[in-house]
Formats: C-alpha cells, structure tokens, sequence
C-alpha cells in the first residue's frame, strides 16, 4: 500500500519537473523569437535609413545642373556638393561614409540658406521643386533615423530585462548602438 | 459596496490620459476653434468622399503649436499614433497646421508618394492654401488643398474603395445583436438596482458626441512638404 502511494508521488514528482521542463523550453524558445525578431527589426529599419540616404545622392545631380544656373549659387559650393557625393559613393567603410555624409549635409544647408536669402528664387518653379525634394529627404531621413533608435531602443531594452537578459546572455545577443548624427552605429554597410 | 461601486463608476468615466501626441478620430481635428461646426462637416464630406472611393484616409489637424518636437517630428509621431491609411497600404495622409508657430505641414503616407511628390504637395499648398492663411481665411484654405489633393488621389492612386460591411442588427440605430442587447439589459437592470437608479445618466455621456472616427495602421516616412504662413 505505502509503496504504491511512494510510487504515485514519484509519478507526481516526475511529471510536475517534466511539466516545468517544457515550459521552460517553450519560454526560452519565444523569448528566443522574440530577440531575433527585434535585431531583424532593427537591420529592416538601418535597410530604411540607406535607402534614404541613397533617394539624397541620386537627387544631388539634378539639384546641381538646376541650381548652377543661377549666380546666387557659389560654383565652389556645388563643386564640393559634387565632389563629396563621389567621395560618398567611394566610401569603403560606414565610418567614411557618414563623414562624407556629414560634410554634405553642411554644404547642401548653405545652398538651402542662399536659397532662403534670395526671395525671388523661390518664385522659379524648377529651383523651388528641388529645394522643396532636398528638404523632404533630410527630412525621411530623419525620421528614419529616429525609427531605426527607437528599433534599437526597444531591443536594448528588452535583451537587459529580467528574465530575457538569461536567453539574451546564453545566446549572445549583444547590445546595438544608436545612430546619433555624428557617429556611425556597427552596422554593414551604408 | 457604494464605495465600491463608485470607484467601478469613476473608472468608467475616466478619460483616457491624454497623450502628448493626439490620436485622431475624426477627419478634422481643431483644438484651437478657428473652424465653424458646418465648415468641419465640409472638409469632412470631402475626405469621406475619398475615402468612399480609393481607400485613402486624409486628416486635418489645427494645433496650437507642435513644441518641443517641431512641427515635422509632431506630424510624424501623431500620423503614427493615429494610423493613417490602410494597413499595408500606407494611404494616408496628414494636413498639420501649427497655428500660434504659423507653420504648415503636409505629411503623405508611404503609400501616396508616388502621386503626391515633396513638390507637388509644396506647389498646391503655395496656390489654394498658403495665401489663404494668410490671411486667416483658414476654411478656404483647408478646403481647397483637401479637395485638390483629393482630386489627384481620386484621379492617379489606385486604391480600391473599402469593402464596406454593413452589419445587420436587428434593431435600427443600435448597433447591437440581440444577444448582446440582452446581455446589456441584464447589466443595466442589475446596475440599476444596485445604484438605484443613478446609472440612468449613464447614456448621456455614452452617446454624446460625433460619430465616426478610427483610422486603419497606416506609416508615413516624412515625405510631404512644409512651410510657414
């Protein structure tokens, strides 16, 4: 008698750590998912943030042979804008890349502000268009950027929580780095 | 149990939070107060008139200033937050106007860049919509860039027209299925005892206000065009 209640607790036992078993492996698998689910979010997002700075160099040329034109633009500066979006395209590593990236962007903002200096150019329609086009990428970029941190943020976040900083930590998810304007995240690629 | 129910009732009527970025439920959102109700409705039946025939889902929204964002982060976050357009079709779109910045945005969803370029957007703001603000004509403004950009939505975007589900509930007006109404006539019944007879207020801010509203899941990437007025 007491051997068959010594064998139905062991029953109990057994099935109670089989039970825990799997639901630990059924946890870990969708914490697991999850991860992975958000790092691919986040390499969706950097795919969105080039594809934008790639909409900026293709308008570069059309900008250029529109806007030298016109005297009000210095030729230096559109030889630079030129010459900086060769070196963009040139650029071996990410790190060149947004350093070319960043000087363009200064010397696309003095054409911007010697387009706002001069009122009468806004009432040229080719001129205006392109001005209008070149705002409208800086601004995709933007918010690309800010989605891409947020994708970042989001995952930062949740590979440090407890309990999915255990799956994080057994499986290597490593901390990704925001993309603040200056400096380039650990990414492949521009 | 009175303590009890009127903690229940206070949840009940509690507004939600308000968020730092406003949830749209309506095609035309003014906070400051600078349209008339019949102008509202105008703007309205012409969004509703496109949305009627491509899918396309356009809001307008009259803030009093878009701080600490500015004014392109706020259309952004708010398109967001709201979901303008379809989901998956990303056909939305946003006209913000920022009124005590006297600034202007439109922000055009993913799926409506393709006929409503920065330029295009910029070009009919800068004839039938900036001169008006000018010179606070705000409804003419308004609706002469809704019905414009509409024009090209329902003329080049080829949207397919919402299938339009009309319920059939069994009792006109109320859009409830007799099994549903019988369960709210037990929990009104039951309430009603227990307050004793004070939850008979209850329709009255239940059923105020428009109808309408809800937006589907749709993005914008910060194309569009802005400006000052």
């Amino acid at each position: 008698m007491s051997a068959k209640v010594g064998l139905i607790a062991a029953a109990v036992v057994v099935g109670a750590v089989f039970l825990f078993l799997i639901g630990a492996v059924v946890w870990t698998a969708g914490t697991y998912n999850d991860l992975v689910g958000k790092e691919e979010s986040i390499d969706n997002q950097w795919a969105q943030v080039e594809n934008q700075y790639q909409r900026k160099i293709d308008l570069i040329p059309t900008l250029i042979s529109t806007v030298e034109g016109y005297q009000e633009f210095e030729s230096g500066t559109l030889q630079n804008v030129t010459a900086l979006r060769t070196q963009w395209m040139q650029a071996g590593s990410t790190e060149e890349q947004v350093d070319a990236s960043n000087q363009l962007d200064a010397a696309l903002r003095s054409i911007i502000l010697t387009y706002e200096a001069y009122p009468y150019l806004g009432s040229i329609d080719a001129v205006r268009d392109l001005i209008v086009q070149l705002e409208g990428t800086e601004n995709r970029i933007t918010v690309e950027r800010m989605r891409y941190n947020d994708a970042v943020k989001d995952y930062n976040t949740r590979i440090r929580q407890f309990p999915a900083v255990i799956v994080a930590n057994s499986f290597g998810f490593e901390k990704r780095s925001y993309f603040e304007s200056g400096a380039a995240p650990n990414q492949p690629g521009l | 149990m009175r303590r009890l129910l009127s903690v229940l009732l206070f949840f009940f009527m509690m507004q939600p939070a308000m968020a730092q970025y406003p949830e749209l439920r309506y095609y035309v959102t003014d906070q400051v107060g600078v349209l008339l109700t019949d102008e509202i409705y105008d703007i309205e039946s012409v969004c509703s008139e496109i949305y009627k025939r491509t899918g396309a889902e356009m809001a307008i929204l009259i803030v009093n200033d878009t701080q600490p964002d500015g004014i392109d982060l706020f259309a952004v976050r708010t398109f967001e937050a709201t979901g303008l357009g379809q989901e998956g079709k990303d056909n939305g779109l946003l006209i913000l106007i920022s009124f005590s910045e006297s600034l202007w945005r439109v922000e055009v969803g993913y799926g409506l860049e393709g006929v409503l370029s920065d330029a295009r957007v910029n070009r009919l703001a800068m004839e039938g919509f900036v001169p008006y603000l000018n010179s606070s004509m705000y409804y003419e403004g308004i609706y002469n860039l809704t019905l414009a950009i509409g024009q090209i939505i329902v003329d080049e975007y080829e949207g397919e027209p919402p299938k339009v589900k009309e319920p059939w509930y069994p009792i006109p007006c109320l859009p409830l299925l007799w099994w549903q109404l019988l369960i709210v006539v037990v929990i009104f019944v039951a309430v009603s005892v227990l307050t004793k007879g004070r939850v008979f207020l209850f329709p009255f801010w239940i059923f105020g206000g428009r109808g309408g509203g809800g937006f589907g899941g749709g993005r914008s990437g910060g194309g569009g065009a802005r400006g000052r007025f």
